[in-house]
């Protein structure tokens, strides 16, 4: 847990920090956020005291991190920062094993540590080991850069806009996969960015500042549900509904999708309309091929598969882990009020109704 | 391989005066003496030696030091002093240096030994502040945040990074100094100036050609003897 109490830091008698009280629980992601010159980056290297604060404290599991030796200190909790900053006459492996180094691992046991994390990084640690920083694309260089501030596995994470300086792509990959090795590490992360959406996709805890000081902090949800001043709002944008939207999972808001085999002749699947108002028409591995409503039963044909309008589950097919954003940006590109949520193998889970996205 | 052959040229023309006198009949052949024989060849190489060695083995520790001083932050005020002081001094004629340092501490190797420390000093003390103040600002971050003390942060990122431009610089400065150093003669210092100097008095070009051909030879074998250790260096960056 890292607490920050009534922290300044003061350049030349002006503020760039002001009075900032904030509480980082244990295994919380937090990310700090704000327009440059918000006081941010300032706060995060207070807590690993590459800057000093000019009055409050900064504790970490109740201890003053002024107890510390700086370098003690640092070398117990991860840094990683937006320009890498990999040895450049270093190995991937040696630039990793810094900091096990510098606390005395033996060799086997740094060694051992790299491979795991170059894996858990998904670098193959028989290639990447021995590569020069100079070797290595702008994303593989931050994985390393990240693998680097684990690598002696502390429980605390400070990242300064680790992505900030990747491609779009790069960096949206970049956080999916960070995301899954917090899920697995739950690392007590401060996290600093610009980037909203980065704040939104990955934190448990916004908290944005504005000159030095707090302006609020809570849950993205709540951050997004309520924002307390104009400030906020104009921070996270005019489509913050969106936002919140990004955050929520397609497979918490499905619901049971009735549905028939296309086997099925018309007559019957006229019987089993009664109830519904349309209904899913499956192939044999209940894959969704179509639906079928009052309108179609009309027609002249003998079974489901022929009176149905067609679908495919491969592009109309919301996927299960998909976020609510994505489901309702499908629905409104294809003008339809409700979609099948499927799994990898196409199999239909249930279905998702824009109502209950707009009532989310 | 380059540096054998210079080597084993060096040495000939050193050890076996006999080249040298049918060399130099024939390309002077109304000159009487064609040898500098005031003293054998090879104890004039060895005082060159003394000389340089001694001068631009202190210039490279003292340079070293100096660079590394007004890198840190405690010294970081000296830097513009120390700059503007490195760049100047190099447009001073090391002629000037000898003639103010013979009244301070009087003839010898000592007044040249100084000259040639102070001359030397300079492209030393600028190539190691040149390449520490040129590394990614991202490293250095990285490396203290990552809880390097600042001599860890010195020995094992600053001066290996900075280290081809810094050995640039003592190689720059241990070839000036082996061409400087034949000044020294004028004093009293020895070494291969001698009959340098003695071929200008008597106005025997045959004396002056034979220092300048070993003093030049001299200076291209250290040259890339050190170009050498540098190469290394980039290689195991």
């Amino acid at each position: 847990m890292i607490r920050l109490d009534r922290v300044t830091k003061e350049y030349f008698g002006k503020a760039a920090v002001a009075d900032l009280t904030l509480t980082v629980a244990e295994g919380e992601f937090a990310i700090l956020i704000g327009p440059s010159g918000c006081g941010k980056s300032t706060t995060l290297r207070m807590i690993n005291r590459l800057i000093e604060v000019t009055r409050g404290t900064i504790a970490i599991d109740g201890t003053n991190v002024e107890h510390y030796r700086p370098e003690e200190l640092r070398r117990r909790i991860g840094y990683a920062i937006q320009n890498v900053g990999l040895f450049p006459h270093m190995t991937v492996a040696q630039n990793i094993a810094v900091v096990p180094k510098l606390l005395r691992w033996d060799e086997s046991r740094r060694d051992r540590r790299t491979d795991e994390l170059l894996d858990l990084f998904s670098l193959d640690p028989a290639e990447y080991r021995t590569k020069y920083p100079h070797q290595l694309s702008g994303g593989e260089a931050q994985r390393v850069g990240v693998a680097r501030a684990l690598a002696a596995d502390p429980a605390i994470l400070l990242m300064d806009e680790p992505f900030g300086a990747l491609d779009p792509i790069t960096r949206e990959s970049l956080q999916i996969e960070f995301a899954r090795i917090q899920r697995e590490l739950k690392k007590t992360i401060v996290f600093v960015t610009h980037d909203i959406d980065e704040a939104i996709r990955l934190a448990n805890r916004i908290v944005i500042l504005k000159e030095g000081r707090l302006v609020q902090a809570g849950t993205p949800e709540a951050i997004l549900t309520a924002p307390v001043d104009r400030f906020v709002m104009e921070f996270i944008g005019t489509d913050r509904a969106l936002k919140r939207l990004s955050r929520l999972s397609a497979a918490d808001f499905m619901v049971d999708a009735p549905s028939i085999g296309q086997e099925m002749s018309l007559s019957e699947a006229g019987s089993a309309l009664a109830d519904h108002r349309y209904l899913w028409v499956v192939d044999g591995l209940r894959r969704p091929v179509g639906w079928l409503d009052g309108d179609d039963l009309g027609s002249e044909a003998a079974t489901a598969a022929e009176a149905m309008t067609r679908m495919d589950y491969r592009t109309e097919g919301i996927a299960a882990d998909a976020t609510l954003r994505e489901a309702l940006s499908r629905m409104i590109q294809g003008g339809i009020r409700g979609a099948p949520v499927v799994d990898e193998g196409g199999e239909l889970l249930g279905e998702i109704r824009l109502s209950d996205i707009l009532d989310a | 391989m380059i540096l054998a052959i210079l080597t084993g040229l060096f040495l000939l023309l050193v050890f076996s005066p006999a080249v040298w006198t049918g060399v130099m009949r024939s390309l002077f052949p109304g000159l009487e003496r064609v040898i500098y024989s005031m003293a054998p060849l090879g104890q004039l190489v060895l005082e060159h030696v003394f000389l340089v060695g001694i001068s631009s083995g202190l210039a490279a520790v003292l340079g070293l030091a100096t660079g590394i001083f007004v890198t840190r932050s405690w010294g970081r005020d000296f830097l513009p002093a120390v700059n503007a002081l490195a760049s100047m001094g190099q447009t001073f004629p090391p002629v000037a240096v000898l003639a103010l340092a013979v009244p301070a501490v009087g003839f010898g190797y000592r007044p040249t030994i100084i000259a040639l420390l102070i001359y030397g000093l300079l492209p030393i003390v600028r190539n190691t502040i040149a390449g520490i103040e040129s590394l990614d600002g991202a490293v250095l971050e990285a490396a203290r945040g990552m809880g390097m003390t600042p001599g860890q942060v010195l020995a094992k990122v600053e001066l290996p990074l900075a280290g081809p431009v810094i050995m640039a610089g003592v190689r720059i400065s241990t070839v000036i100094n082996i061409g400087t150093a034949t000044l020294g003669a004028t004093i009293g210092a020895g070494g291969l100036g001698k009959p340098i100097i003695a071929g200008l008095i008597g106005e025997n070009p045959a004396f002056i050609l034979e220092g300048a051909i070993l003093v030049g030879l001299f200076a291209v074998i250290v040259d890339t003897g050190l170009g050498l250790l540098v190469r290394q260096d980039i290689a195991q960056a």
